[in-house]
């Protein structure tokens, strides 16, 4: 059964890259959920669309770099507003997310062809190439690189702001640092995993571990192992169900969260 | 305490997988097709170039047709490939396409898959058939919003919905005969004999029920691009379209202008798809003293034989039935 499946490359290809980014998912979303950014994040994937519609406008043949650009400084800018502090981080978010949206579906949908961008709201995991794996094989070492280097400063900020700062860590410039990465990570697997599904894919296995984790090295371990988990088993289904991946990914990310909670609620 | 909490996580993983593997094993078992991995296999991307195919293969010995899953709604171009589609793919020797980017996700078909075969019926017929150009203006608006790579019957600014014209089908089907006959040349013949078998009934068995006379240079309107081909088989003039399917963000100034130009043209007949017509036919029949009659564009549904012939027939006789 298994042997049959790995004949087709489509389904080698698929693999690599659920092995790729779940990982990076599984890692990264351990620190969006312990910096309360669950709604940063998904304001960034949502913005993919005004990303695309840039590129369109400008006339950039590959959107992905449109996107790329587009959702490095959203995230700054979100950072700089929610650091003046005229309102409040998950009100200003939703501001920004709801008017990126509009503005990405009003450009979009001009002369109704909304359908050529559909694509991107679900993803295809199927149709990877090789030359995008190598992209995500590249972006799987700049986010680890990163990760060993910064993981302690991050940790540091997330538990106390300003004791971080009395330590001498530059607050602003990681925590600009850790935006950029989110953006690298949700627009270059966006056109994997689509709009609609990315933040439940960063979210679910570190929002799991965090209900029976006790310290930070465990939380990141089984965040990563959930992540693993779901994608692998989540892409195998689909395989045999004829079933679209992202969604069986999630819904399996899902049952591992509630088996977590119900567990944890009773420790 | 935190030897049981990596128990709990070892039985709840061990569990999961169980349950999928039992699960996926049943759902498996019960949905097994047969499918034959002898012979030539020929895969088609839509509903009209599968009816092409099958009536061009016909009876021949050893060339199996399959057609890729077809989506229940909405149109062809933004369907992406299941993994039976992929599957059905890596072991077929030829693909038949309609074209004209109707198949959006092609080039990704083609990088997967450089070694398959493909047929573009649409590549075919372009120069030598009436496919439909959009206007110049239109087209360059459209352009504007191309995307990546990727080819859209948008962005080329012609009309792919090529298989609803009779004339243009009837070249396709030739086209398929064709590429079909280089590719397999000992049942070149064959496949050329049941092209024309194919044409002949058509054209003994398509009826327009006179429409073509009774409704020759009259004005119409058209919620869906395909009946463009539709009008064009009656001799009809198409004065306003509006291109509707489940993403489509309309206006309210693309409304009035498409209302005010079936007025202005004296429009009788507006030509629409049920699923994502009906709630704009509604508005253009309180609006306007015009008939929406809704018809069928063969992209949905399970279709085998002669069934191209039956729905055309079909809706001739909607048309028909509402002057």
């Amino acid at each position: 059964m298994f042997s049959e499946m790995f004949s087709y490359a489509f389904m080698v290809r698929a693999t690599i890259a659920i092995l790729l980014i779940s990982p990076l998912f599984g890692m990264v979303g351990t620190m969006i959920v312990q910096k309360r950014m669950a709604y940063f994040s998904d304001a960034l994937g949502h913005s993919a669309l005004t990303g695309i519609a840039a590129g369109v406008i400008m006339g950039i043949a590959n959107t992905t770099i449109s996107m790329i650009i587009f959702g490095i400084c959203f995230a700054l800018l979100l950072n700089y507003i929610s650091r003046k502090g005229l309102s409040s981080s998950d009100t200003l978010i939703s501001v920004f997310a709801s008017c990126a949206t509009a503005l990405g579906l009003a450009i979009l949908s001009r002369g109704g062809s909304f359908a050529n961008y559909s694509a991107i709201l679900v993803g295809d995991i199927l149709s990877i190439t090789m030359a995008e794996i190598i992209q995500l094989i590249v972006l799987f070492a700049v986010i680890l690189i990163f990760w060993c280097f910064s993981i302690n400063r991050l940790t540091a900020i997330s538990i106390h702001a300003t004791l971080a700062k009395s330590r001498s860590i530059s607050v602003r410039v990681m925590e600009d640092a850790f935006a950029v990465l989110i953006a690298l990570l949700v627009m270059l697997s966006i056109k994997w995993v689509g709009i609609l599904l990315i933040n439940a894919l960063l979210i679910l296995p570190a929002a799991s571990s965090r209900n029976i984790s006790e310290n930070f090295r465990e939380y990141t371990y089984l965040s990563i192992i959930f992540s693993i988990f779901s994608g692998v088993a989540g892409l195998f289904v689909s395989y045999f169900t004829d079933m679209a991946t992202g969604p069986m990914i999630v819904i399996i990310a899902s049952v591992i969260y509630f088996a977590t909670y119900v567990y944890g609620k009773d420790r | 305490m935190k030897k049981n909490k990596f128990l709990f996580v070892l039985c709840m993983l061990v569990s999961i997988s169980v349950v999928l593997l039992c699960s996926t094993f049943f759902y498996v078992k019960l949905n097994k097709k047969g499918t034959s991995d002898d012979g030539y296999l020929v895969m088609t991307s839509c509903n009209p170039v599968y009816l092409a195919t099958v009536n061009v293969v016909g009876q021949v010995e050893g060339v199996t047709v399959q057609n890729l899953s077809q989506p229940t709604t909405g149109c062809l171009h933004d369907y992406t490939l299941t993994t039976e589609d992929m599957k059905n793919l890596s072991s077929a020797d030829v693909l038949v396409v309609n074209g004209g980017g109707m198949e959006g996700y092609l080039e990704d078909v083609m990088e997967a898959y450089p070694n398959l075969a493909i047929i573009d019926t649409f590549e075919a017929v372009e120069h030598t058939y009436p496919v439909i150009i959009e206007d110049e203006e239109e087209e360059e608006e459209n352009h504007s919003h191309g995307v990546e790579s990727e080819e859209h019957h948008h962005d080329t600014g012609t009309n792919s919905h090529i298989w609803m014209s009779e004339e243009i089908y009837a070249g396709q089907v030739k086209a398929i005969a064709d590429g079909l006959g280089a590719l397999d040349s000992n049942n070149a013949a064959s496949f050329t004999a049941n092209a024309d078998a194919f044409i002949d009934v058509m054209d003994s068995q398509l009826d327009n029920q006179g429409l073509d006379e009774l409704l020759a240079g009259e004005n119409v309107a058209v919620l869906h691009e395909a009946f463009a081909y539709t009008a064009q088989s009656l001799g009809l003039d198409v004065v306003a379209t509006m291109d509707l399917d489940e993403e489509r963000q309309v206006s309210a100034g693309e409304v009035s202008e498409f209302i005010e130009s079936i007025n202005d043209n004296n429009v009788r007949i507006v030509l629409a798809e049920y699923d994502y017509g009906h709630a704009m036919g509604e508005l253009i029949t309180e609006q306007t003293d015009a008939k929406v009659v809704y018809l069928e564009t063969l992209v949905h549904g399970d279709y085998s034989g002669l069934d191209y012939i039956t729905v055309l027939n079909k809706n001739y006789a909607l048309i028909r039935s509402a002057l």
